[in-house]
């Protein structure tokens, strides 16, 4: 134990460098905030300092500076272009704006400024690319960020939807696709988070200004900026004060449906069906999508538009049907009218929960009603989610979570990762403050609560307020009896159950603010609106019928067509369901080829099915090794043999062909990715001084540190399956440059001196350098800490992200880990994925590949995707083979680069008919080498028998060579470097 | 006699009658056997006689599998079929005389608390396998946070974890351990009920004629009547043991088994049938397992059956 209280000192000294990458804005924050310790509420973006500062200085604020497109005087890969899309602004002389498009683009403007100023910026743009993800720039000012938020803001596009609905097969109306609006927009620069109640705010200094806009990504035009100092909104009395001639309307009645928007600024926003008999648009049987959903329409910053119709000028109400049920919780959104708000008040209007639909007209604290003047004619109404009140309460969740972590990083420091039950502690030696910081920790979780339950009204009710209390208990339980925490660590910071997990769960919960809106009202004072949830009777007679229907109903009929082409899934019902509305609304009615799609829930099923002669036409999200069994027995249509196979090729990376190939035919499409990366705990490595490692080299370096307090490193040959498939052998294998074939595959090569180096590594790492032997859940081990670097897959991927609240923002991604070959680190891994194939004994083959090929092209792929998340949640992450489609999805910039870098390196595992064999072999030689200390040579010799003797029977089989051993014809193995003889390869 | 002959003839119509509602009676019995029983192992045995690859038409090809299975498939001789006759020979006496011993304790306290035990004595065997398997699978997990591993470590009885499933030494005894746990089934029950169903009267006049202790009571009186269903405990319990292979490939994670360690026939069955697609090499091997058991149940029939 001494050794581990000597390294205490440099552990204390914690440094705090500036993270270089514009994604780990939120660190930033909290840094700032442990740098301010004697402002615990205050760690927004340094420039809110700087506002009390300037405030009272001489500004007025009805200026406004614009810069053109002809005003700035440095340029870099942008172009100069004069077809603007109609850009009009008061300025008559702008006929060309800036086009920006490639990396690296940036335009830069310089200025005089008079004297010290605060300013917004906000700019024109015109999206020109049809991608889902919002454009992306930074912004420096006078050659600096001047804080993180700078490196990274998002300008959202707009988009638009049909007011009509189409339906699918059983008369059920399908989410519309979103169109981006055709318009220029005009936007101002806002935090990432969208939490500050206004936009960002940028300081100029007296004298000559630069500011450089950089793209990040998207495709656009750039019109005028705008600097102009920070708008605010006149008070309500003020604002009715500008109307001396408007009179209340008596009793007009205009309704809009939720669903009917004008536009909407995210995707992710989206309509629903409810069921319920006073929800309008109303059906029995079929679903309408009459609702915009909540669940989507929550997040800061999302905002939608309607157009109305006003008759009359004058003053109306605004009163919206609105569904709130998440208990004790108010809703927040900020109305803007025209683009404005209309008063300050406006900013913030609250919803109230319920748990039935309910009428709420916009008013104030006392429950009278706002009026809001609307001119006769067209106006825009736009709702969007406003929790900027809640933002010094999240930061200060998210500090504190950081600052447990800290503490339980520092106790684990001193008192290893094996806590010895019988050993005493006197915690405050080492750690003199801890007292003092248990106690801030608990004063600060006291500040949060209340202010939530000042905001909200809410009691313990409150699944906010509820968490917050169990982990103040916990804390100041542990605060009584400091010394008992090195024996309960866990609960500070375990993976359940612990402080930090209950913190962690809410602080999402915390800028949430769903909504459900059914149909808004612009109305006078006496208008009546309509009845807002059905009676009793009404209800359950409404059910009956809805009973009775239901026996006429298709959509509970199972009915085959024989002209239906028809397509097994293995897959959950959600992504099936999904899948067949997609092909009812954008495939069937294009090409005429009607699809039926059926959940496959066992792989096995194919097999008993193809010898009955019952099997479908195409099976898809079958195991990428699949195809294969059934290609050499002749089951599986060759798709090479469509002449523009080699274009949809192209559509993925040339390495996940490689287990779809037999002799010269191609016979299945890669569907799903799996990615093998290395996943480490940036809090620990940091603390420990520990670089990321880039060789098995570096990991084999990095390991006497961290075995040294107890934690070890995770490879995927530590998983708690005894059998270690390829996916866990070939990448060391590759990246040695190693084979398990010999060329003609008719022997297994472990004796190849390549891969036996291979072998010696992945042997060694077990028993020279101790790497866990078997770990249960690398997932858990991962979030106690105990395992905090290791490798791991996509499943861990959304784990990580989704489930493990407690570590959120604390844990990165990196290449997997691997060789140097000819100065560059080998990094092949095989990604063994889900993949598509068709059946030889298909009727409709042309048929069958026109819908594979529209299920694996980028568009729909990425459609797939966006429609999962949106319809699912973020947890239905999407991990398409279609490199496009990959690249524009809308997943975290940094995660995604490392990805994309990483799926370069995908080499999959090329099969022979006896490779299983070759597999368990492989298995069974790190097994025997490994658990009973057999000599490597010797575990490889006896295998090399066992496998050839399995490779010669089935090459006989499929009559490769004769019971002699002589080859009738040559068995031809595909290889990463010869694989364009199959497929195109500038994927 | 006139009356006699009268009688004779209408007690044979009575048979006959009889016979024709017997029969229709047992006729939803005989076909499902036929169906499900009779030709499927009629199928298999054909099946055994081919080259079958699931997806093409199968090809005959005479006893080449059985001549494979013998004198080419060194892990079905060296491994297999000595894995298996250990696995059943341990769990098979051991799991019926624990099921005998268990129920005739059982039988030996009251109602009430018969019935709770009982229940939690039988309920593993009604666990699925797989459900089962997750939970053992904690338990033997091979690092610190497996639960036996945790133990022992804590009692300092080893200093590093044991990889429980992984390791080839240990994995046929967890397998037999995790077996015997779930073996109290249908034959456990059975043979509670007959112990319970003994004439008490018949042990009073055994301890009038001088019996003296409980081991007699066993041996003299227990056993032989309750014969029937020792019968059919150990049929159960012989062909559960040949049939619940597939707890070594639940334990390990994946079929195989590491080193074929707890490989038995019926995963090797699984194997050539649906990883190396040889259906008739699968049914040659089902065939030989069909044999094993027969041959095992009429050692059983020996010892329990009624001589008459």
């Amino acid at each position: 134990m001494i050794h581990k209280v000597i390294t205490l000192a440099p552990f204390l000294a914690i440094t705090f460098s500036l993270p270089s990458s514009p994604i780990l804005i939120q660190q930033s924050s909290i840094h700032q905030h442990q740098e301010n310790q004697d402002q615990p509420f205050d760690i927004s973006y340094d420039i809110s300092h700087t506002i009390h500062q300037f405030q009272g200085s001489q500004q007025t604020h009805d200026w406004s500076y614009t810069l053109t497109p002809t005003m700035s005087q440095r340029q870099s890969e942008v172009t100069f272009t004069s077809n603007t899309y109609g850009y009009q602004v008061d300025h008559p002389s702008i006929n060309q704006v800036w086009q920006f498009e490639h990396d690296h683009a940036w335009i830069e403007y310089e200025f005089n400024v008079e004297s010290d100023i605060l300013v917004q910026l906000s700019l024109d743009f015109f999206a020109l690319d049809t991608s889902i993800r919002d454009l992306e720039l930074a912004i420096m000012v006078n050659g600096v960020y001047p804080f993180e938020d700078a490196k990274q803001l998002t300008f959202k596009k707009l988009w638009v939807t049909p007011h009509e609905f189409a339906t699918d097969r059983y008369q059920n109306e399908i989410m519309p696709k979103a169109e981006r609006s055709q318009t220029w927009i005009q936007q101002a620069a806002y935090d990432s988070q969208r939490l500050m109640e206004h936009p960002l705010l940028w300081r100029l200094t007296p004298g000559l200004n630069t500011i450089r806009l950089y793209r990040l990504s998207g495709t656009f035009l750039l019109g005028q900026v705008y600097l102009q100092p920070l708008q605010v909104a006149p008070s309500y009395a003020s604002y009715l004060n500008q109307f001396p001639l408007g009179v209340l309307q008596s009793d007009t009645l205009l309704t809009y449906q939720a669903e009917h928007l004008d536009s909407r600024n995210s995707l992710l926003t989206r309509f629903n069906t409810n069921r319920e008999p006073m929800v309008s648009p109303f059906a029995l049987i079929e679903g309408k999508l009459n609702v915009l959903d909540g669940a989507t329409y929550q997040t800061p910053g999302q905002i939608i538009s309607y157009e109305i119709e006003v008759p009359a000028s004058g003053f109306y109400h605004l009163t919206w049907k609105v569904l709130q049920n998440r208990i004790q919780t108010k809703s927040f959104r900020r109305l803007r009218i025209n683009g404005d708000v209309p008063f300050v008040e406006a900013n913030a209007l609250a919803f109230s929960p319920s748990r039935q639909w309910q009428h709420q007209t916009l008013s104030n604290h006392d429950g009278i009603p706002y009026r809001f003047y609307f001119e006769a004619g067209t106006h825009l109404v736009s709702l969007e989610v406003n929790v900027s009140q809640f933002r010094t309460s999240f930061f200060a969740i998210q500090s504190l979570m950081n600052d447990i972590n800290s503490l339980s990083l520092a106790i684990k420091k001193i008192t290893g990762n094996t806590i010895d039950p019988n050993r005493d502690w006197d915690l405050k030696t080492y750690l003199p403050t801890i007292e003092t910081e248990l106690d801030q920790f608990v004063t600060s979780l006291d500040q949060v609560s209340t202010h939530w339950i000042n905001t909200m009204d809410a009691n313990q009710q409150s699944d906010v307020i509820a968490s917050l209390a169990i982990a103040r208990r916990l804390l100041s339980t542990l605060r009584n009896d400091v010394n008992s925490i090195p024996r309960r660590i866990e609960t500070l910071s375990g993976s359940s159950g612990s402080a930090l997990y209950r913190l962690g769960i809410i602080l999402p919960l915390m800028i949430q603010s769903p909504l459900t809106i059914d149909q808004f009202y612009v109305h006078g004072q006496s208008a009546i609106l309509p009845q807002v949830e059905a009676g009793f009777f009404l209800t359950i007679w409404v059910e009956i019928q809805r009973f009775f229907a239901s026996f006429l109903s298709d959509q509970y009929r199972d009915s085959t067509n024989p002209d239906e082409l028809v397509v097994w899934v293995s897959r959950s019902r959600q992504f099936v369901n999904l899948m067949q509305q997609m092909v009812d609304a954008q495939f069937t009615p294009i090409t005429g080829i009607p699809v039926r799609i059926n959940i496959n829930p066992n792989e096995d099923k194919l097999i008993l099915a193809s010898s009955a002669g019952n099997q479908p036409d195409i099976a898809m999200g079958v195991a990428g090794w699949r195809p294969y069994d059934f290609a050499i027995r002749n089951n599986v249509y060759d798709l090479s043999t469509f002449s523009d196979f080699k274009e949809v090729s192209n559509r993925f990376y040339p390495g996940s062909f490689l287990q779809l190939i037999y002799q010269d035919g191609v016979f299945g499409l890669p569907e799903t990715q799996n990615f093998y990366l290395l996943f480490y705990r940036q809090d620990i490595m940091e603390r420990l001084n520990l670089e990321v490692p880039s060789t098995w080299d570096d990991v084999i370096g990095i390991l006497p540190e961290l075995q040294r307090f107890g934690m070890n490193f995770y490879s995927m040959l530590s998983s708690n399956n005894a059998f270690k498939a390829f996916v866990q052998t070939m990448p060391f294998i590759r990246q040695f440059g190693g084979k398990i074939f010999s060329d003609d595959g008719l022997r297994a090569a472990y004796d190849d001196p390549k891969t036996i180096e291979a072998l010696t590594l992945m042997t060694d790492l077990f028993t020279t350098y101790s790497l866990p032997l078997e770990v249960g859940s690398f997932y858990n081990e991962f979030r106690y800490g105990r395992l905090p670097i290791g490798v791991g897959d996509f499943g861990m991927y959304i784990s990580l992200l989704h489930a493990a609240p407690e570590i959120a923002g604390l844990w990165n991604i990196a290449p997997l880990p691997g060789v140097m070959q000819d100065g560059e680190v080998n990094r092949s891994f095989d990604g063994s994925s889900t993949s598509a194939m068709m059946f030889q004994q298909t009727k409709k083959p042309n048929e069958a590949w026109t819908f594979m090929k529209w299920w694996t092209s980028a568009s729909t792929q990425l459609d797939y995707a966006e429609s999962l998340i949106s319809a699912y949640g973020p947890e239905y992450l999407w991990n398409s083979s279609n490199i496009e489609a990959f690249e524009e999805m809308s997943w975290d910039e940094q995660h995604r680069q490392t990805i994309l870098n990483q799926w370069e390196w995908i080499n999959d595992t090329a099969k022979t008919p006896a490779s299983y064999m070759v597999e368990r072999e492989l298995s069974n030689i790190w097994n025997r080498v490994v658990f009973q200390g057999v000599n490597l040579r010797t575990a490889i010799e006896d295998s090399l028998i066992i496998a050839n003797k399995e490779i010669r029977r089935k090459m006989i089989e499929f009559r490769f060579i004769d019971a002699q051993g002589n080859v009738l014809k040559p068995y031809i193995l595909p290889t990463k470097e010869t694989i364009d003889l199959w497929i195109g390869v500038n994927g | 006699m006139d009356w006699g002959q009268r009688m004779t003839k209408k007690i044979s119509f009575k048979k006959y009658r009889d016979g024709t509602t017997g029969a229709l009676f047992v006729l939803p019995y005989v076909l499902a056997f036929l169906v499900f029983i009779t030709i499927p192992v009629l199928m298999g045995m054909l099946l055994s006689l081919t080259y079958f690859n699931l997806l093409d038409a199968p090809r005959f090809i005479g006893l080449t599998n059985f001549i494979s299975i013998f004198t080419a498939d060194s892990a079905f001789m060296q491994q297999i079929v000595p894995n298996t006759i250990t696995f059943a020979v341990v769990v098979g006496p051991v799991g019926y005389l624990l099921g005998f011993f268990l129920a005739w304790l059982l039988a030996q306290i009251p109602h009430r608390l018969r019935t709770i035990l009982t229940l939690i004595i039988y309920s593993p065997s009604l666990t699925a396998g797989v459900a089962m398997a997750v939970m053992w699978r904690i338990i033997f997990s091979g690092d610190e946070a497996g639960y036996l591993n945790a133990i022992l470590l804590n009692l300092n009885l080893i200093d590093s974890p044991i990889q429980w499933l992984a390791n080839p030494e240990y994995l046929m005894t967890i397998m037999i351990v995790v077996t015997l746990w779930s073996s109290m089934g249908i034959g456990f029950l059975a043979m509670l009920a007959g112990v319970l169903n003994i004439n008490p009267e018949l042990f009073e006049a055994a301890y009038v004629d001088g019996m003296t202790s409980k081991l007699q009571e066993i041996f003299y009186i227990t056993i032989p009547s309750m014969k029937p269903q020792m019968l059919f405990g150990a049929v159960m319990s012989l062909v559960a043991t040949f049939n619940a292979g597939s707890i070594g490939v639940l334990l390990s994670g994946q079929n195989p088994t590491p080193q074929n360690a707890g490989q038995l026939i019926v995963t090797h069955i699984d194997d050539y049938g649906f990883i190396r697609f040889d259906m008739g090499y699968a049914a040659a091997l089902s065939i030989i397992l069909l044999l094993m058991v027969y041959l095992f149940s009429k050692v059983a029939y020996r010892l329990f059956g009624e001589k008459d």
